[in-house]
């Protein structure tokens, strides 16, 4: 069985998506703890709330309040099920379109905001 | 035959490229206070830049990452924003010289103050970047850019000593003022060698889908587009050192520039030199906030791409919309073109150790590179270059601010 | 399939472990925790070891032996790595995670260069 390196093979490793988009980093990976057994690890966590809580906690904070008007599913970590991911080089697979996901809120937001009002863009 | 096409393109453009307000303005003062002397520190400057850009085009193709995206990997964020924060702030100012610069090539022509000029220029400069292409910039830009040849014309024109010349390659302590001499040493390296440059490349290799066919024209585009760069840096030194030094003057204001090309040629020359640095500093100033919202995009795993269009990467486009509004501020706030530069090119050298020594950890790691790491020779080299670089210019630095220039 | 959730109790982020200085059952500091290494057992990845010290950080970060050469003494500190197995941890304080046995009985693993 070939050992996962979570710190070096998954923390911090590029994302693309099921069309070949980038759908970021793996910003944080959640285990569950299990009594009288070896943790699991069930989410990757994506976005902005969970980079930012790992330089420092208040600052985590601070972009979850402004994170949350992005819309909803935003102002909280974003998981995706280990399930849904495959190991792959040069980058992580995930299974999922992630502009239908509120990972890609931000770049929405920003598009229909304001890049959609400069003329021909 | 397309490949060696490209090769030749890729020279072209990387001569065309390579003179900025950077390497103009220190090497027009080099010249002027200390002649041939400082010859040899382009000579390393440009060997250096020349052996980054290459690993730079060999990493992105044979591991398929860019820099700054294997940095992250590598070394986790903690790490990755150090880097990060220090090449974004001193980038920042060299961006703001180069805007400062193609607002002074306006201004010597019109006349008109240059800070007038700083709000056009930045949209100018965004326009390229927010409808053109990867393409229209690195090439188009650059090969307007062989107008600098003009300084190599210049140069042969006004008949260095080329026995003179010879020993300036050699490298040799301060005649005179030794602070001042290796400040202005190590802003010519830092002119030369700049970080943006290779994140940059990398980028671009990746955005055109480099693999390892591209290795050896990437050696070759390298050495041969670089080395003819850093003959272009050379020119101006020599032209310096004609024009300035018999006349006892010292570039100390941005307006004797256009001197190194109207002395020879009269208003012909001064046209030509205000046209080459309009171009210059204008593919520059596109190259440089590129470079930046790459690294941040690329940091943070965005969708980016100057060959997508903008709304298919808000976040990357108004990235380096926001680097660009940032610098033309500090053009504004008026601080004199010549100082700005001067200091950024001065900060550069003084970062360089925190900014390439990630990077030549990455360019060793076999899990990237395969059997394509580097070889210790290399390795050698970039380490010494740039660690002694870094600590000429922190002790120059301050040096050269209490002396009062 | 993309959710929201808040930690719950019998939940641990790796990134919040990762380069917290691990001690042992007396209290002595054992190293800093630099990996996690899981398996892939049918569709669920379990973890069963940590790496600790900074033989482990090298061992992430940097291929050394291609960068430098390295001799003796320096070397044998740089290369300084321990396995824990999962067993052996207490991470009910993740800010404060404890090996439940003496520095003395961990497996210690000297990374061949």
């Amino acid at each position: 069985m070939t050992p996962i390196h979570l710190v070096r093979d998954v923390l911090d490793n590029q994302l693309i998506d099921a069309t070949g988009k980038n759908a970021g980093k793996v910003d944080g990976i959640v285990l569950e703890l299990r009594d009288g057994q070896p943790p699991r690890v069930t989410f990757i966590e994506v976005g902005p709330v969970t980079l930012a809580r790992r330089l420092n906690r208040r600052l985590g904070g601070c972009v979850a309040r402004i994170d949350a008007r992005l819309g909803a599913g935003r102002g909280a970590p974003i998981r995706i099920p280990v399930s849904r991911i495959a190991l792959d080089e040069p980058s992580i697979r995930v299974d999922l379109v992630v502009s239908s996901t509120p990972i890609m809120a931000l770049e929405k937001w920003l598009r229909e905001k304001i890049v959609r009002r400069i003329p021909w863009s | 035959m397309k490949r060696w096409l490209g090769v030749a393109l890729g020279i072209v453009t990387s001569i065309g490229g390579f003179l900025e307000i950077g390497s103009i303005a220190t090497a027009a003062q080099g010249g002027a206070e200390y002649r041939y002397q400082l010859a040899w520190v382009i000579v390393f400057s440009t060997v250096c830049i020349a052996l980054l850009i290459e690993m730079a085009g060999r990493f992105a193709a044979v591991s398929k990452h860019t820099i700054a995206d294997a940095m992250r990997e590598r070394f986790g964020i903690h790490f990755f924003m150090v880097p990060l924060t220090l090449v974004f702030c001193i980038s920042l100012l060299t961006l703001a010289a180069e805007i400062g610069g193609v607002a002074v090539a306006i201004e010597l022509v019109t006349g008109i103050h240059y800070t007038v000029w700083a709000l056009p220029v930045c949209l100018l400069a965004w326009i390229l970047l927010w409808y053109g292409t990867f393409s229209i910039i690195e090439n188009g830009v650059s090969l307007l850019g062989l107008i600098t040849i003009a300084f190599v014309v210049a140069a042969v024109h006004l008949g260095p000593d080329w026995h003179e010349l010879a020993g300036g390659i050699v490298p040799s302590l301060a005649a005179k003022q030794p602070a001042h001499y290796w400040f202005i040493a190590v802003s010519i390296l830092g002119a030369s060698v700049s970080p943006y440059l290779f994140y940059f490349y990398s980028s671009g290799a990746i955005e055109e889908n480099w693999n390892e066919t591209n290795l050896a024209p990437n050696r070759v585009t390298a050495a041969v587009g670089m080395g003819f760069g850093g003959f272009l840096s050379v020119a101006v030194l020599v032209v310096a050192a004609l024009v300035y030094a018999p006349r006892g003057v010292k570039v100390e204001h941005y307006q004797q520039l256009p001197l190194l090309l109207s002395a020879p040629w009269g208003r012909a020359g001064f046209l030509i030199f205000s046209g080459s640095l309009f171009i210059t500093c204008i593919g520059a100033t596109a190259e440089i906030a590129l470079a930046l919202a790459y690294k941040i995009a690329q940091g943070f795993g965005w969708n980016w791409g100057e060959d997508l269009e903008p709304r298919d990467d808000a976040r990357f486009s108004l990235t380096y919309t926001m680097i660009l509004i940032l610098s033309m501020l500090l053009v504004l706030v008026g601080i004199d073109p010549l100082k700005l530069t001067n200091l950024a090119m001065a900060l550069t050298a003084a970062a360089l150790p925190v900014a390439i020594l990630p990077f030549l950890v990455l360019m060793n790691d076999a899990k990237y590179l395969d059997n394509h790491t580097n070889h210790w020779l290399g390795n050698l080299a970039i380490l010494v270059i740039s660690l002694l670089a870094g600590v000429v210019a922190i002790v120059s630095i301050p040096l050269e601010i209490i002396g009062g220039s | 399939m993309v959710v929201n959730a808040a930690d719950s109790p019998s939940e641990l982020h790796v990134e919040a472990l990762l380069g917290r200085v691990l001690h042992d059952a007396d209290g002595r500091k054992i190293g800093r925790i630099e990996e996690l290494v899981a398996e892939q057992r049918g569709t669920e990845w379990i973890v069963v070891e940590l790496h600790v010290g900074i033989g482990a950080l090298l061992e992430r970060v940097v291929e050394l032996s291609t960068l430098l050469p390295m001799t003796g003494a320096l070397r044998q500190k740089l290369t300084v790595r321990y396995r824990v197995p999962w067993q052996q941890l207490d991470v009910r304080d993740p800010d404060h995670p404890r090996v439940l046995v003496r520095l003395g009985d961990l497996k210690r693993v000297m990374r061949a260069i």
